[in-house]
């Protein structure tokens, strides 16, 4: 499979919007049954999101109700969107290819703030109601993702929103040329800048110590102008990471038991009914 | 040497599979996925007691590219290390002379590597090197500790390393690629491991070991007993050539046969020639008595030293490689 991939409001809809117009066949809908009309002011020209975002994995793949199986010969060329979690867990078999997208930390932060805004009108998900900072959040799929591409090495090539909205006709076409074939022109049509909601000025998150952000910056920076990582600098991200180790921990902490509960509270509900 | 993000393609390990890292230690348990182990027991298994497999954490890192750590193992040209070789009798001086060379240069070169890498990293453009915490900037020689006992333990100090000088260890670094030899030396933030079965001499920079495993103590330099000493120092010399005794027992030998060789013929041709020869057939005799095991014994010693000669030769070969050349010094004691 191409898979998709990046954090949340990072440009993977787009991407997978630019491939389905570029010709590649996808899996997934514009907008999955649940999300109702308050996400749509979020993403217009829709998320194709489908079950395999959390991975394509034993969990997911055979379909855990149906049995169905999608095996890899069959979906080599499928464009489906797996978040950086999902990437993670899967299976090398179904990675062809790895299109991610990062987006400028402050702009993720801030864009998911907006997200939670929308969402806490009516709690139609409990999606982004996690109690992790935005900015770790995106350090920690980040830094994720670069460690599986660094560490399973399958085929893969990460850019940023910005540069795609600065010259959508070369990252397109340069991305297009590595997947080998799709039409360039109906693919960058799809690009509209007026769609991004978060611009560069977006504040710097309280929470994150100003040598954090630098790190933040540079990585970002790095993806951003398209340079490889040299040792030294992979050195200082994994120097970070374990930096902001107990603070990821803590929250993950916090979300299992965040989870357990609701788990608790929808049995409870089950039996008294 | 770098990681590369854009447009990469799918490639796989050079390096061999890291199947003992796997291998040991209690069964995993993934609680969450309905393991029956996790079933049979009373509560959720915490990670640090059975090693759940989906409760774990990931502390690895990103691993240094492949590319890099191959170029240390193999002492690639760019890493700047140079093999020499000699062979023949010379050699041992030669190598006498390398190594004593080698002692005084290296702590000097790793300095001047080290400032040179200080200066680029001031020098550097994209700001990677400059957001390094100051704190892990190289602390000049004369500001060493005076007493290394009071250096923490790390695997990029030098007290353990010190303390495994002579050992032979096994080094895992980061990224998995594990390392069997023995710690030959260190200089300032490289160790020199003399890599098992064929004893190439790596470079590893102590920062990229993540796990180290000591799998024989050996004899540590420095403290090497009086008997291992002599021992050591009895290897070392060269047995007796053996020309001397050679030469004697051949004179003594041939002086003798010569003298029996004219009783027998005088004798033959004048019997009375016995008892005016006796002399010369006796003084014979005790000349190859003794020359003839003098003869067999500097023949045997001289073969001895030949042995010795050809085990102590130093082999030095050069090759080229992509980008360079790679040479090989090997010593066989």
């Amino acid at each position: 499979m191409i898979l998709v991939t990046g954090t949340m409001r990072s440009g993977t809809s787009m991407w997978m919007q630019i491939l389905i117009a570029a010709g590649f066949p996808h899996i997934g809908e514009a907008f999955p049954e649940p999300w109702g009309g308050k996400l749509h002011a979020a993403n217009p020209k829709g998320f194709y999101e489908s079950q395999l975002v959390g991975g394509v994995y034993h969990a997911t793949n055979p379909h855990p109700e149906t049995g169905a199986y999608l095996f890899p010969e069959q979906t080599r060329r499928h464009v489906t969107k797996v978040f950086i979690p999902g990437i993670v867990r899967s299976d090398l078999a179904f990675i062809d290819c790895v299109v991610a997208t990062v987006r400028d930390w402050r702009a993720y932060a801030a864009s998911m703030e907006r997200m939670r805004g929308m969402l806490d009108a009516d709690r139609e998900a409990d999606l982004f109601d996690v109690p992790l900072s935005p900015a770790i959040r995106w350090w920690m799929e980040n830094f994720g993702l670069i460690r599986d591409i660094g560490t399973r090495r399958y085929g893969a090539h990460v850019t940023t929103y910005e540069r795609l909205l600065a010259d959508p006709s070369s990252e397109i076409g340069t991305v297009l040329k590595w997947l080998g074939e799709g039409d360039e022109d109906a693919a960058a049509a799809v690009v509209e800048p007026s769609l991004r909601t978060q611009g560069p000025d977006a504040p710097t998150p309280t929470d994150i110590e100003p040598r954090h952000a630098r790190v933040f910056d540079d990585l970002y920076e790095s993806i951003h102008e398209g340079r490889d990582l040299s040792p030294s600098f992979v050195e200082m991200l994994n120097r970070t990471d374990a930096e902001l180790r107990p603070r990821i921990m803590q929250v993950h902490d916090a979300v299992r038991t965040q989870v357990a509960g609701r788990l608790a509270q929808a049995t409870l509900a089950e039996v008294t009914q | 040497m770098t990681l590369q993000l854009r447009c990469r393609e799918p490639e796989s390990s050079s390096l061999p599979a890291d199947i003992a890292a796997f291998a040991s230690g209690a069964r995993t348990v993934d609680a969450e996925s309905g393991d029956p182990i996790a079933w049979l027991l009373s509560s959720a298994p915490s990670p640090e007691a059975v090693g759940g497999l989906a409760a774990r954490e990931v502390r690895a890192g990103i691993p240094t590219p492949e590319e890099y750590i191959a170029k240390i193992i193999l002492n690639d040209p760019d890493t700047r290390s140079w093999n020499f070789t000699f062979k023949g009798r010379t050699a041992r001086t030669l190598t006498a002379l390398a190594l004593a060379a080698g002692l005084a240069i290296a702590p000097a070169a790793a300095q001047a590597e080290h400032h040179e890498e200080a200066e680029t990293s001031e020098t550097s453009s994209d700001g990677e090197a400059e957001e390094a915490p100051a704190e892990e900037a190289p602390a000049p020689v004369e500001e060493a500790p005076a007493e290394p006992a009071a250096e923490p333990l790390s695997y990029e100090g030098d007290a353990l390393w010190a303390a495994v000088r002579g050992a032979q260890v096994e080094i895992t670094l980061r990224g998995g690629t594990r390392i069997t030899g023995i710690v030959l030396t260190q200089a300032g933030e490289e160790l020199a491991i003399a890599r098992d079965p064929d004893g190439t001499v790596a470079r590893v920079p102590k920062h990229m070991v993540s796990r180290l495993r000591v799998l024989n103590m050996g004899t540590s330099a420095g403290t090497v007993s009086e008997a291992e000493q002599k021992r050591r120092d009895k290897a070392n010399t060269p047995p007796p050539d053996g020309k001397g005794l050679t030469i004697a027992g051949t004179v003594l030998t041939v002086s003798g046969g010569s003298m029996m060789l004219a009783f027998g013929l005088a004798h033959l041709a004048n019997s009375s020639f016995f008892y005016y020869g006796a002399p010369l057939m006796i003084i014979g005799a005790n000349l190859i008595g003794p020359g003839i095991p003098m003869l067999a014994h500097g023949v045997a010693q001289q073969e001895a030293r030949r042995e010795w000669d050809m085990k102590h030769d130093v082999q030095i070969g050069f090759a080229p490689t992509k980008g360079g050349f790679a040479g090989s010094l090997q010593f066989q004691f």
